[in-house]
This record gives structure tokens, sequence and C-alpha cells, in this order.
């Protein structure tokens, strides 16, 4: 760095973008950089310091009275993203509740207007596992951010979902059920069973019943109860689901084998609410692990020390970063 | 995730991406729309707006690595529109030209420590001294901490511009400490 005299030397530091960085982070981004500037320019340790002080009292109040929540709800409203997130939450306590609310909701729904054609979209809230009652009572669980659309017409004939995210399905009997997705069909007579398309997998685990899983490609699988099959490089391979514990995530378990980091970022943000912030060099690492519903330091915790990773939460926001 | 990550998402219809957008910066549009005009129902209005506008045209919205920017570019474009249409408006028959007026006042300044509390009202009182444009870009990058560049698109105009505003605001908001570095300077010279 070049300087005409003191004064200019506090002036370029004040204006520098990494130095403004530097003290604003409580000295911890591009601190490599700036201690070795201090050990260099130890004779102007004063002058420094007063550029460090300008920079720190520079700082401006929030005093924004904007009625956070109130504004939400109108965009909200505006955008009919409410309409849309016609979910439930999950919870033996108030099944009863529930099972009434989800009626309520579905007949405000209908009389909304907004399913003149009877389609019907829903998209499972953030944090919350999310039940579905179907008008023939079948009913679906969805994890977080999963996306769901049916068509209520003639929903006695034709049962027919589209599916993306992960779901698991207890079907009543009747005529056939069907769930689409983007690589491939599940087609049942009255069971149960769960089926996966996120992160670009599909995977279905049979629970009950008979299932017809049939791929993009053109081949068909018939699934038994406690069989599974998932795609790998593009095509169906059938396995045996763990007896005990066939579809951990409807017990809160989230399970995840030799998948690319940023899909365990992406449910972790999903199951909690929360934003996660992370070099993106991790993005692309693969983790084996799991991590459970509920407590989010727990959850943070298993996945981030197989990583070599520690964590900081501040707020709806966790710094994941190297330990 | 990042903002470009986050981004794609609200292009892909995904709501919850719009309530997280949402979280992140409202607090932080809503006190920058304040520098610009007193008048809550406005401010309040021009953001409800922005954000039904960014849902609504999710699928045609550009790509962007700074939603911050993005979301200041046009709320700020926004509200100077309708402030002077406001103001036309109400004194139609006056030939002055309206021009919003970026307000920081000596109550935004903002200095945890209360030990340094003189160095506020140095600080407060240089402040008075810049002008609104100086004011801007000296507010996006200590409070906003945008880069240089992003401030450039924000306020439209060039990079050279904005590091004058901010090297003449910093300048004069130093002036108070400007005296005591030189008698350090003379104390170790001589």
């Amino acid at each position: 760095m070049e300087y005409k005299d003191l004064h200019d030397f506090i002036k370029q530091l004040t204006e520098d973008e990494t130095f403004i960085d530097w003290v604003r982070s409580d000295f911890s981004f591009h601190d490599d950089q700036w201690s070795a500037f201090i050990d260099e320019h130890i004779e102007h340790m004063d002058a420094i310091n007063e550029a460090i002080k300008i920079v720190r009292d520079l700082n401006f109040k929030e005093n924004a009275s904007t009625d956070v929540d109130a504004l939400w709800s109108r965009i909200e409203t505006s955008t009919q993203l409410k309409g849309r997130q016609n979910s439930v939450i999950l919870n033996i306590k108030y099944l009863v509740a529930v099972a009434a609310a989800a009626c309520i909701g579905l007949l405000v729904f209908f009389k909304g207007g907004f399913s003149s054609d009877g389609s019907i979209d829903i998209t499972a809230a953030v944090a919350q596992i999310t039940k579905e009652i179907l008008p023939d009572k079948s009913e679906v669980t969805l994890s977080p951010g999963t996306k769901l659309s049916y068509n209520t017409d003639n929903w006695s004939k034709d049962r027919k979902l589209e599916l993306e995210g992960l779901a698991f399905f207890d079907v009543k009997k009747g005529e056939s059920f069907t769930v689409q997705t983007a690589k491939g069909t599940v087609t049942v007579l009255g069971t149960s069973f769960s089926v996966d398309t996120r992160f670009g997998k599909f995977e279905v685990v049979c629970k009950t019943g008979k299932v017809k899983v049939e791929y993009h490609d053109g081949s068909a699988k018939i699934l038994n109860p406690g069989e599974m099959v998932s795609d790998l490089n593009g095509t169906l391979i059938m396995a045996v689901a763990d007896h005990d514990d066939m579809i951990p995530w409807l017990n809160g378990t989230y399970t995840f084998e030799n998948t690319a980091f940023s899909n365990v970022i992406m449910e972790l943000e999903n199951q909690f609410d929360i934003k996660i912030e992370i070099d993106e060099s991790y993005l692309d690492q693969k983790y084996t692990g799991y991590f459970k519903q509920g407590k989010l330091e727990d959850a943070l915790f298993s996945v981030t020390w197989p990583m070599k990773l520690k964590f900081e939460i501040k707020g709806s926001v966790v710094h994941m970063t190297a330990n | 995730m990042d903002d470009q990550q986050l981004w794609h998402r609200l292009k892909q219809g995904d709501p919850k991406a719009l309530k997280l957008i949402y979280d992140d910066h409202v607090l932080s549009l809503s006190n920058y729309a304040k520098k610009f005009t007193s008048d809550q129902a406005q401010i309040d209005d021009t953001i409800h707006d922005l954000f039904v506008l960014i849902w609504n045209k999710r699928e045609t919205l550009g790509l962007t690595d700074s939603i911050i920017k993005y979301l200041c570019v046009s709320l700020r474009r926004e509200l100077i529109r309708r402030v002077n249409k406001a103001q036309q408006e109400i004194s139609f028959d006056s030939v002055m030209e309206y021009k919003y007026d970026f307000q920081l006042t000596q109550e935004d300044i903002f200095i945890a420590d209360e030990q340094v509390s003189e160095n506020k009202a140095k600080l407060a009182k240089g402040m008075d001294n810049l002008s609104s444009r100086q004011k801007e870009a000296i507010y996006l990058k200590f409070y906003e901490e945008m880069s240089y560049e992003e401030i450039c698109e924000v306020m439209g105009i060039n990079y050279q511009s904005v590091r004058n505003l901010i090297s003449k605001g910093l300048l004069e908001l130093r002036s108070s400490f400007i005296s005591c570095l030189i008698l350090w300077a003379w104390v170790t010279i001589f």
C-alpha cells in the first residue's frame, strides 16, 4: 500500500472493502491478510486503530417501524399463498381437532372458488410434518417442503396425484391409486408405501399390500411388503427395506447415504425453518449419516461432526465453519 | 444457501423462498425507505407491492447474486417515483422541481458503547455537512454493508462516482478526528 502521509494512510484504510469487512466481522473475515498488514505496519499501529475506530463508530440505528407480521400477512393474501398452504400439523393429541380442521379447510377451499376445476395444489409447510386427508379418506403424510397436487373431480374413479418430494401414503381400498413423479409412476390397489423424489432420486418403499412401480425407461417392478426400489445410474434396483424401521422419516429420522452435503443442508433448512450459511466447497462433498427432528442443536451436531464442521446459531441463521 | 440458490428457488415458485427473502430483508428495506420518506403507510405499501411483484413475475425475473441489491434498486426507484408524485399532487402550482432527499439525522447514528458518545456527537455533526447522495452512499456501505459495485447499481451511478461520494463523505466525517491525529503525528515526528 502506497500513501502520501498518515492522513492518506487512514483514508485508504477506511475505504478499503476488505478492511471494512474485517472490522465489521469482529476481525474474523480476511483476518490473515490484515493481521499480516499490522505486522508490516506495526509503526503505524495508532493510525490503524484510528481507522478501525472510524469504521466501527460509523453505525446506523435500526429504527424501522414496519409491522413485519402484518405486512407479511398482506403479502400472503395478495399473492394467494395462504390459499395454497392447506396444511395441517400432525399431532396425536389434536388428531380429532385436526380431522375437523382439515374438513373445514377443504370446504372453505372449495367454496373460496380457487378450485373451480377441482384441482388442489399443496406445499407442505416448513418445519413440520403435514398430514393430508384425500377425498376417499386415504391419508398422505408429507415431509416439509413436499409438493402434491391432485384433482377432486372424479376422484373416486381416477385416484391420481402428482408428487415432488417425500411422502407416505396410506391408501384406502378402491380403484387404482396412482402417484406420478418426474421419473416414474407408482400404482397400487390398497396399501401403504412411501415415495421419495428429493434431490433427483426416485425411491419407493412398500410397507403393506402390493405396489407397482413403473420407471420412465419403461421397466416396471412389483413390490411386496418390506421391499423397496430405487434408481441408480438410470435403472431401478430392488432392495429389502430395514425391517424394524422401514420408513425412518415417519418417526422423525432423516437418513442419508453418500448424498451431496448440499441436500442435507436443504433438508435441514426445510425441517427447522432456518437458513444455513456454509462455504461452497462443502456443498459437493458426500455425506452418510442421519439427523433427527426435534432439537435443532442435536440435529446440527449429528450432521456437522462427521464433516469436521462446527456450527453457530444466530436467530434463524446457522453458520457452519471448519472445526 | 446463498443468494443465487435462494433466488433460484423463488423463480421456481417456492413460497418458502419468498418468506425467507422477506424475513431476511424487510427491516433493512424499511429502514432504507425511511430515509426517503417519513410516511410509514407509503413505505409499507411500496414494500408490499415489491414483494407481490417479485412473486407474480418470478418466472421472468433476471438472475441476481445479491438479493438485497436487487430489492434496493427496485424499492428506491419506486419510492422516489411515488414520493415525487405525491409531492407534485400536493403543490402542483409550484414551479419547483421536487427531488427526493436522503435524510440521515443525528438520531440515525448508533454507537453501541455509550462511553464513546463523544465520537457520536462528532460523527453526527459531520453527517449534517454531507450531501444527500454522500449520506446515501455511506449508509449503503456501512449499514447495508454493500460492495462498491452493488452501490453503483442501487444508486444508478458509476464506480468512480461511488468511490468519490464515499471518499469525500468519510473525509468530512473524519475531520473531527483529524485534530487529534495531527497532534499525534506532530508528537511522533518531533
